[in-house]
């Protein structure tokens, strides 16, 4: 042999051999990620679930028999609580668990150690919040006595069974992608996936917003911008009226900037660097509703829930469909999110529940007084020093290296960071939650709306939800569940309070008897879309969260009008097109319009404004997929709130420090004359008509320059608002991206922004002697790509369709043509 | 041709038992073994892409085999036929490398004894 083909040899074999064992930047080791019986093409043979497999887990006190119906959705069949609960934890394990590792990576700030540095920023804006510590104190006292936690634990051994007799073949796409395998789950891990849940939902400082407010204008003018009551209201809690209230006040005058307000601000700012401050001022599609319909309000007399929570789009998707049942002690079916162990949002034979999101502030900061400006040791609390928690995070890379470490510090109050040349602590509900799990469990074997809004109120603590219930009886409820601190002095959250003092703490929580509530109004029906819980002037107390109307006052508007709700109706209004923030803008908008072209001398700028305005009066108001005109509309608001909120913007800039929510300038309409209607950038003083007007002539210009001509087919809806459901790492082609949906900013089936927020599960309850259900979420019950049932519901989601579950009380009721699988769970000897 | 089959089949098995190192340990095992026959590196590449095609194959009759090969390609942005290509060349490239070294240590060992 030549020495020159040895060499080659040589070579080749070294190259082949280091390609084949070790990732070279972001390329798997080819080796083990190309070899076809256990690498990336053996998920072809794991795609589906087997029509009939078997198991040994460990701890599992007798046979549990998992069918899996014509909806991939597992019916879990027990002898008892703990090995359903097992059992959802081997199943979820099975579908999902990539979602599993990934969420606990994100939620206990170690993504660095899956994508390196670039993770950094969001690692540590979690351990900076006390997160990561929060779960891992909660884990360590949990106590054994308890039945939730005896749960949990039986729980974690399902996942962890699953992940131990996996075959290679079923290690999910993104492990391999990534290099990473699965660790085992713990109790932590669970605590870690609720304060995820709570960073999501209860992070709602309102004195954020009215301090940006404030450094520009002042906090006069900042109080207006960002009210404690709202100016329309339509609380979750009826207060006796048959139409919203419109509460308008003119609006302060801008005042002078307050230099006070950048202090809070700086301090938001560290503590919560990720949340940017949204600057186009449309009504968030980070929300949620819910409805139920009295009985005599149905047109079967049953009652009937509406269940339809908004968040993050992401495939797969964050809920898993499961249905649970012990014969005599448990039947629940509903939605979980893998990783929490427990039936979140559904319903049992007797009754059915679901929730929005409450948005109280529930965080507050504090100016403390420490020994050492750079490494604190101690805090001085009513005259004396206390010692400071000290707690050194290292963050750590891919490949175990350290990629950074830091020293976080917490006071009795909660993580304590550096703002400026001082130091903040902040307390937040979240960091002292750790209950809610019971809660979860109470609700899934309630008998009625009243008990289980009992459970929850007992267990629930953060992030505050409004839970609403309707039962077999024909009882619905609905009350704002969660913890609601008392602050000293105004009880205002809205301001940095003085550390040095322990009178500056909260004094204690809201007695239940005081949280917003309602049960069995008279008016027939109860609804919640994130608007302010409670009237004002029914309880003035500080409430601080931010709200929007807009959902609120068209689900009441609906079911106002009918008096015989059927579940299609109620599966209907969850996609339903209507608006009232068109209602009230379009109007307002035209009579602008037409004020101005009456008072004009004729020429190229009346054309325009009469042409926008012709236009516009042709649209109906609804987000209807074919509608060729909220795209005018969507733009003219766009414009007005760019020219109203000048006075917001930085120095130099077009660009907002915050802006007002679209409540306050539908406010600010019933006042002509107010000087926030000029517009500081033009020569000449502009009132409310001159404004409207303008904004509606411009927005024509930009829908003809950026979709052509109004009536040539590319100002249609679904060719430019979509949603947009994306992978959880975020690659496109694991993505549905672009899907054309009916819906616009404000509708109860919101579509704004990004597309990437949206009702994540829809589900229809009704209430009669045999409990009947339709739902679904945009994904599909299987985590893996490759799987027909990866996002196989999408299509129907996005029709605003949804299916009718399956609800066996024992397995034979399941026909064979309803079975898709069938696993049987096994004692491990 | 029944060389070639014969030590494809020995491949594949290894593959299934002990992963991608299973290709290496045949190649080197064949190199060393005491036979010349002409073209004999080529021949043990040619085996090893035979296994694992033959495995692929056995992946597409059973299973989602163009659901993966989509995934994959949209993933990797590379075409799918491309991400086989490369499943078939990868164990060559190991198996020719691993066999020719071997062979040619073994070569030299009884060159040094005669």
């Amino acid at each position: 042999m030549s020495g020159a083909r040895f060499g080659l040899a040589a070579l080749t074999l070294a190259a082949t051999l280091v390609v084949g064992a070790r990732r070279i930047g972001p390329a798997p080791a080819l080796g083990s990620f190309l070899d076809p019986a256990h690498g990336v093409w053996s998920l072809a043979r794991s795609a589906e679930l087997p029509r009939s497999a078997s198991a040994r887990v460990s701890h599992l006190g007798a046979t549990v028999t998992v069918i899996y119906d014509d909806r991939a959705v597992p019916h879990i069949f027990a002898t008892t609580e703990d090995d359903a609960y097992r059992a959802l934890g081997y199943v979820t394990a099975r579908d999902r668990l990539f979602q599993l590792y990934l969420q606990t990576m994100a939620a206990s700030g170690r993504l660095t150690e899956l994508a390196g540095v670039r993770a950094l920023p969001l690692d540590r804006e979690m351990r900076g919040l006390g997160l990561p510590r929060s779960a891992e104190r909660l884990a360590a006292s949990a106590p054994d006595t308890s039945a939730a936690v005896r749960r949990m634990r039986a729980y974690a051994d399902g996942i962890n069974a699953y992940v131990a007799q996996m075959p290679a073949s079923e290690l999910p796409l993104e492990f391999r992608l990534t290099g990473t395998t699965p660790a085992p789950w713990t109790l932590a891990d669970s605590y870690h996936l609720f304060n995820r849940m709570g960073w999501t939902l209860a992070y709602l400082a309102v004195e954020d917003d009215r301090a940006a407010a404030a450094s520009r204008v002042g906090m006069r003018a900042a109080e207006a911008l960002f009210p404690d009551a709202e100016p329309i209201q339509e609380p979750i809690q009826p207060n006796g009226q048959r139409a919203p209230r419109f509460d308008f006040h003119p609006l302060p005058p801008p005042g002078q900037p307050d230099a006070d307000a950048a202090r809070l601000l700086a301090a938001t700012d560290v503590f919560l660097p990720a949340h940017g401050r949204g600057d186009d001022g449309t009504p968030s599609a980070m929300a949620s509703n819910n409805w139920a319909v009295s009985p005599r309000r149905t047109a079967a007399g049953h009652a009937l829930l509406s269940g339809d929570p908004h968040l993050d789009l992401t495939l797969p998707s964050i809920w898993y469909e499961a249905h649970l049942v012990v014969p005599g002690v448990l039947d629940v079916y509903g939605v979980t999110i893998p990783g929490s162990g427990a039936i979140i949002i559904g319903f049992n034979r007797d009754v059915a529940w679901t929730f929005t999101n409450t948005g109280a502030d529930v965080l507050d900061l504090y100016a403390e007084a420490v020994d050492d400006s750079v490494h604190p040791t101690r805090y001085r609390l009513d005259g004396a020093w206390r010692p400071v928690d000290r707690r050194v995070e290292r963050y750590a890379g891919p490949n175990g290296a350290a990629v950074a470490t830091d020293t976080l510090y917490f006071t009795h109050r909660g993580p304590m960071r550096r703002v400026g040349r001082g130091w903040v602590s902040m307390r937040w509900t979240v960091l002292e939650a750790g209950t809610e799990l019971e809660g979860f469990y109470a609700a899934a074997h309630a008998r009625s709306a009243a008990e289980l809004e009992a459970g929850f109120a007992r267990w629930y603590r953060a992030p505050a939800q409004n839970m609403l219930a309707a039962d077999r009886g024909g009882h619905i409820a609905i009350r704002s569940t969660g913890r609601f601190p008392l602050r000293p002095a105004d009880g205002s959250g809205s301001f940095v309070r003085d550390g040095t003092t322990s009178a500056s703490d909260w004094t204690g929580a809201l007695p239940v008897e005081q949280w917003p509530q309602a049960a069995d109004p008279a008016q027939g029906f109860l609804a919640s879309a994130n608007q302010q819980p409670i009237d004002p002037r029914v309880a003035g107390r500080w409430w601080g969260g931010s709200y929007d109307p807009w959902r609120a006052l068209r689900i009441n508007a609906l079911l106002r009008a009918d008096s015989a709700v059927t579940p299609d109706a109620m599966r209907r209004y969850q996609t339903d097109p209507g608006s009232a923030r068109a209602d009230l803008f379009v109007p307002a908008f035209l009579d602008a319009a037409q004020r101005v072209l009456a008072r004009a001398a004729v020429g190229t700028q009346t054309a325009r404004l009469s042409e926008a305005a012709g236009l516009l009066r042709e649209w109906d108001r609804r987000y209807t997929k074919d509608n060729e005109r909220a795209v005018l509309f969507e733009g003219a608001m766009q414009e007005l709130v760019a020219r109203t909120w000048d006075e917001l913007a930085t120095p130099g800039s077009s660009r907002r420090v915050i802006t007002p929510p679209t409540a306050i300038l539908a406010e600010l309409l019933a006042d002509s004359a107010s000087v926030w209607w000029d517009d500081r950038r033009t020569s000449v003083v502009e009132h409310r008509d001159d404004i409207l007007a303008a904004s509606l002539a411009s927005a024509l210009d930009t829908a003809r320059r950026k979709y052509g001509d109004p009536k040539g087919g590319g100002w249609r809806w679904d060719r430019i608002r979509h949603a947009n459901v994306n992978h959880l790492l975020g690659l496109p082609s694991l993505s549905a991206r672009e899907i054309p949906v009916q819906g616009g900013p404000g509708t109860l089936a919101p579509s704004a922004g990004s597309g990437t927020h949206s009702a994540s599960w829809r589900m229809v309850v009704e209430l009669g002697p045999a409990v009947r259900a339709w739902a679904t979420y945009p994904g599909g019950q299987s985590g893996n790509p490759v799987s027909s049932r990866y996002h196989d519901r999408i299509d129907r989601w996005a029709q605003g369709k949804l299916d009718p579950v399956r609800l066996p009380s024992a397995p034979e009721q399941l026909e064979p043509a309803q079975r898709s699988a069938t696993l049987q769970l096994r004692p491990a000897p | 041709m029944i060389f070639v089959l014969g030590v494809g089949a020995i491949m594949a098995a290894l593959t299934w038992l002990v992963g991608w190192w299973g290709v290496v340990l045949a190649a080197v095992v064949v190199g060393l073994l005491p036979f010349r026959q002409d073209g004999g590196g080529w021949r043990v590449a040619l085996a090893a892409a035979a296994a694992w095609g033959a495995l692929l194959l056995a992946d597409a009759t059973v299973g989602s085999f163009r659901a993966v090969a989509g995934a994959l390609a949209g993933v990797l942005r590379v075409p799918a036929p491309v991400l086989v290509l490369l499943t078939l060349a990868f164990p060559a490239l190991v198996a020719w490398s691993a066999a020719t070294l071997a062979a040619g240590a073994r070569q030299r060992v009884t060159a040094r004894r005669s």
